[in-house]
Parts: structure tokens; sequence; C-alpha cells
């Protein structure tokens, strides 16, 4: 039960605490990576990629562990309270690995398809979500912003639909209340009834 | 000042075949401006997912709602769900654009937002960065964070909401179901002081201490946490019973299970709504009130001490949680050594709670509520060592 976890906190402490461009980081930072490297915790070699290139990304990463750790040269600085040596570390590797395996992919040949006319017909959903706003207006309707009653659940479902898709801005203007307070009301009380709309009607 | 960011691009060919995907889900939409919305949240989309399945990260598209063709008509929405984790938003920009537009539908409930710039052709991408949360339309570019910031933040998130559904963490098996620590811990993990040497067996005590939760809720605060003053208050001193209060009783429920829920449903004392969770696990340890706790034995990571950090969660009303977080010492050690902090922080690091250990404590412990989607995290320190396990609601 007992888990002894190794804490580099001290020797990054240490590391940083020495002049930047001193022997003394030097030493620490290498003896940092030397107890990393032997600690087990570093993101290990994927099976299908060979040592040497391996090598290679442990190598670009040591760079930038060294450039960010203390000061964030070329990347945000390490932060203790996001996370712990290994995994702030780990992190740039296995995007180097990301970039790795993305490299080895051919770019894809094949022709440019442009996206096609979408349907003139509105799809059901659309038609049962409109319907469900019918049969349910009254009901949408009384919940409204506070001294609005013409801003309500019903209102503003109906023009969020792609086929009206009035912009939030517009519908601000249209209104004469502020985008922010139309967006939060859309938020706290249109998108739940929405959701339980698509529940009601089998989609969700 | 901001930081230059010079990480190598990750630039990912969009196969073929998502493209196809993305067409069939554009296809169904009824405008062309709508069309054109979902292709490209589409493809967003998969790009995260296959970046995310090289770096060994699981999700699953079968329950997004970028997948779900009622979704995808009546919201702009491109959510990748991680195993385990929540919803990452994957939102398209195509190249030279300097914001991203996140609609307001995607707000909520996201565990962060990746930006994924497609050429124009839609035969390359790049993920541009993350962002741990927005509150506007526009994200700048300019203030992402780099790709190992969202690495970083997938890795060490515990979600509250499996854990109130009983679901193990798959990433984690090292926070355990308290029974697996007995014999380990000097006390029972899940106990207050007040109620440390109450016996709930018989239906008279039960009623007494249900009773005087409910008086204390009415009063505003607790009687001593000392048990014997607890067990003594019980009842008025002329051993009236303080249901002699009629504002007590007609907001006592008929049973006591239904008493106790409806305290840890509705009370704003923290204080009480842990007793009552407490007086319920003990007369029912299964009911679904109770909530969850689960421990974490720190090992000997801080000062070289056994210690094991508790959380226990309820869930209320409304999609909001209660949390409890408490330290205690473990196997040999009775005390806490004096200095070591437990705090508890917000999700940008900063506005923190902290309970200092006393003299005299065996445990300190935080109490806080918080609702569905909120990030925190509980960093336990003393001198230079620390413990930071974050958490997701």
């Amino acid at each position: 039960m007992n888990m002894v976890v190794q804490s580099f906190t001290p020797l990054v402490d240490k590391t940083c605490k020495c002049p930047q461009g001193s022997t003394q980081r030097d030493r620490c930072m290498n003896q940092l990576i030397k107890e990393l490297t032997a600690s087990g915790k570093l993101w290990h070699r994927p099976h299908n990629i060979p040592e040497t290139d391996y090598q290679d990304i442990l190598q670009t990463s040591w760079m930038y562990f060294a450039r960010n750790l203390c000061d964030g040269k070329t990347a945000p600085k390490y932060d203790a309270k996001r996370s712990s040596v290994p995994t702030w570390i780990n992190a740039y590797i296995r995007m180097r690995i990301l970039d790795y395996y993305l490299r080895q992919k051919h770019r894809p040949i094949d022709p440019i398809v442009p996206i096609l006319p979408a349907r003139s017909e509105p799809p059901n959903i659309l038609g049962d979500v409109l319907a469900w706003l019918e049969r349910d207006r009254a009901k949408l309707q009384r919940v409204h912003l506070r001294d609005h009653s013409e801003i309500n659940c019903y209102t503003l479902i109906l023009n969020r639909l792609p086929t009206e898709d009035i912009s939030w801005t517009q519908l601000a203007q249209n209104l004469e209340v502020p985008k922010e307070t139309l967006q939060g009301f859309y938020r706290r009380e249109c998108l739940p009834r929405l959701r339980e709309a698509g529940k009601q009607l089998g989609y969700l | 000042m901001t930081i230059p960011i010079c990480s190598p691009k990750t630039v990912v060919p969009i196969h073929h075949s998502d493209r196809q995907t993305a067409e069939n889900f554009a296809k169904q939409q009824p405008t062309h401006k709508q069309a054109d919305k979902v292709y490209r949240n589409t493809l967003a989309v998969m790009i995260t997912k296959h970046c995310l399945d090289i770096l060994e990260i699981p999700s699953d598209l079968s329950e997004c709602d970028s997948w779900n063709p009622f979704s995808r008509l009546v919201s702009d929405v491109a959510d990748l769900h991680i195993i385990d984790l929540g919803r990452l938003e994957c939102r398209p920009v195509r190249p030279g654009e300097e914001y991203c537009y996140v609609p307001t539908d995607v707000w909520e409930d996201r565990i962060g937002y990746v930006v994924v710039q497609i050429d124009s052709s839609c035969t390359e991408a790049t993920l541009r960065g993350f962002s741990v949360s927005v509150n506007s339309e526009k994200l700048a570019l300019s203030q992402l964070q780099p790709l190992e910031q969202l690495l970083i933040h997938l890795t060490p998130i515990k979600l509250m909401k499996t854990w109130v559904n009983n679901i193990l963490d798959r990433l984690s098996n090292t926070w355990k179901e308290i029974g697996t620590l007995s014999g380990l811990i000097y006390e029972p993990v899940f106990t207050f002081p007040a109620l440390q040497h109450i016996a709930f067996d018989t239906p008279e005590r039960t009623e007494q201490i249900v009773e005087q939760l409910y008086a204390s809720q009415w009063s505003g605060n607790l009687k001593s946490n000392k048990p014997s003053s607890f067990r003594g208050s019980v009842g008025s001193p002329n051993g009236k019973s303080q249901f002699g209060n009629p504002k007590v009783k007609d907001a006592f429920p008929p049973d006591f299970p239904a008493a106790l829920v409806n305290l840890i449903q509705t009370t704003t004392n923290e204080e009480i709504r842990w007793k009552a969770a407490e007086a319920l696990w003990t007369i029912n340890p299964d009911h679904p009130a109770t909530g969850v706790r689960r421990v974490l034995d720190l090992g000997l990571l801080i000062a070289e001490q056994h210690m094991a950090l508790m959380v226990g969660v309820l869930p209320l009303q409304d999609q909001r949680v209660s949390i409890l977080a408490r330290l205690y010492p473990l196997g040999q050690q009775t005390r806490l050594l004096p200095g070591l902090k437990l705090v508890v922080l917000g999700a940008d690091g900063s506005s923190g709670e902290v309970a200092a250990r006393k003299s005299g404590d065996n445990y300190i412990q935080l109490k806080f509520t918080g609702k569905l989607g909120e990030r925190f995290s509980i960093n336990v320190c003393l001198n230079g060592d620390n413990f930071t396990e974050y958490f997701m609601i």
C-alpha cells in the first residue's frame, strides 16, 4: 500500500536558483535530466518508433526542458502548481511523438471534394423541432427574461435555428438588450429545454 | 509579457474518409451556412480525435453532440468526449484568422478548447493551441496555450461525476473506496467528532440526533462539536423535545432518512450538511444521498509522514455538489505534523481556501460547494514538499 513518490521539486528549486548560464546551473540541469531518465517516469518509446528516432525526440525534449524549466525561453515556464516535472516533460515528448507519426504519413493526394450543396428540403429533425416549438409555444413563451416577455424561450430558440439563424448581435439590436444577457438566458433557459425536446423526440 | 511560443507546428493530414463523413453530416443541414459550419466542425473533431488516438488518450464519438444529428442541427457544436474526463471542444479556424469563434452554445460543460486550423483545400490541418476556458465568442489565437498544456490538463483531472455514478477512474486506480484502507487508518475516515461516540442504536436515539440537526439548522449554528455536549444537548434542559419548536416540527419530514436527505439537500450550512450525511450513512450506508467517499494513500510523499487524503462528494440539487477534503494520518502516525496545509484552488490556480493543522487536531479538512463542470485542485503542502490532485465536478 505504501507508495514512495519521488519528488523532483528540491532539485528543480536548486537548479533554478543557480544563475542563468552558470556552470552550476548546467550541472544541476544535467543531474535533473539524469535522475528523470533513471526514474522510469519518462514516456515510453512506442514500439514502432526506432530507438535512434526516439533518441532524437528526447534530445529535442531536453533542449526544451533546459530552456523552459526555469526561464520560459521558448514556451511558458514550468509551473509546479500545474503538474509534476515528469508530467510536464512527458507532455512535450508525447507531442513530438505525435508530430513524428504525422510526418511519417503520406499526405493524401486524393481529389479535393467541394462541399456539396445543402439539401433544399429541411430534414425531418427540423420539422420535428418546429412542430415541438409550436406545440409548446405557450409554455416556452412563459419562460422569459425578467421584464421582457417578448424575450422568451420560444422566440430565442426559433431565431437561433439554422433556418432563421439571426446573429446574436442582430438579435440584441432587435430586442434592445445586451448580447451577453441574451446569450446567458439562452444557455440557462433555452439550451436545457432544447435538449429535453431532443430526448422527448427520441433523438438524444 | 507574452512569451513567444516556438513549439514545432503539429500538422495533420486530413483523410479522404474524414472529408466524406463531414460531407455526409453537412448534407443533412437545411442551409448552406449551416452545412459549412457542420462540415468544418466535423473535420475539427475528427482531426483532434486522430491526434488523441496517437497520443493514447481514449476518446469516444458516440456520445458526442457533434455526432448527433439533432444536436448538430439545433446548435453549433464540435465536442469530443474524452473518456473519463469530459467533453473537449474542437473549434475550426481558417488560415489567416486571428480569432477563433466559440459560440455561446459551448461555453459550459467543457474540459477545454482546442483550436484547429483547416486549410482552404481541407486536406491539411494545423493544431493551433489550447485554452482551458472561454468567456467570450472571440478567442484570440495569440492567447492560446501550446498543446503540451492540453496534455498536462488532461492527465490529472479526476471527475467527480464519475465518482458519484460509481465509475472507477480508468486512468488511475489510486483513489480507493474507503473500506480498502481500513486497518491502516487511525480513526474511521468518515466520522465527525460530534458523531464519533454516538450510536444510532435505537429509533429514539436517531430521532434525537436528527432532531438536533434540524434545530441547529433553525438556530443557524451547531452546538459544540464535542461528543458529550452533542449528546447532552439533545432535547431542552427541561426534558421537552425541541420538536416543541413549531418551526422545527413543521420542517421535519415523517421518517429519519427523508428528514436527513431533506437536510442534506436544502441546508446552506456545510457543517450541518455533512453531519446529516454522516448520520444517514450510519443508519443506511447504501443510501444514495450519502454521496461517495474516496481515499488516496499519499504514502510518504509529504515530509515522510504517512497520510491519506479523503474526498467526499454529496450530490445536491441543480447540478451542484458539496465537497469535503480531509487529510488524515495513516498507519502508525496518530497526529499530523504542525505547519501542514490543505489548500483548495480554483481552475486558474488562484483564490483558494486554506486549512492549516492546529495543535491537537488529528486531521485537517475543508468543505465547499461547486457546480457541474467546475474545476479545482487540492494541494497538500509542508515546507518544500507538496502534492496536488486535480478535479472536475
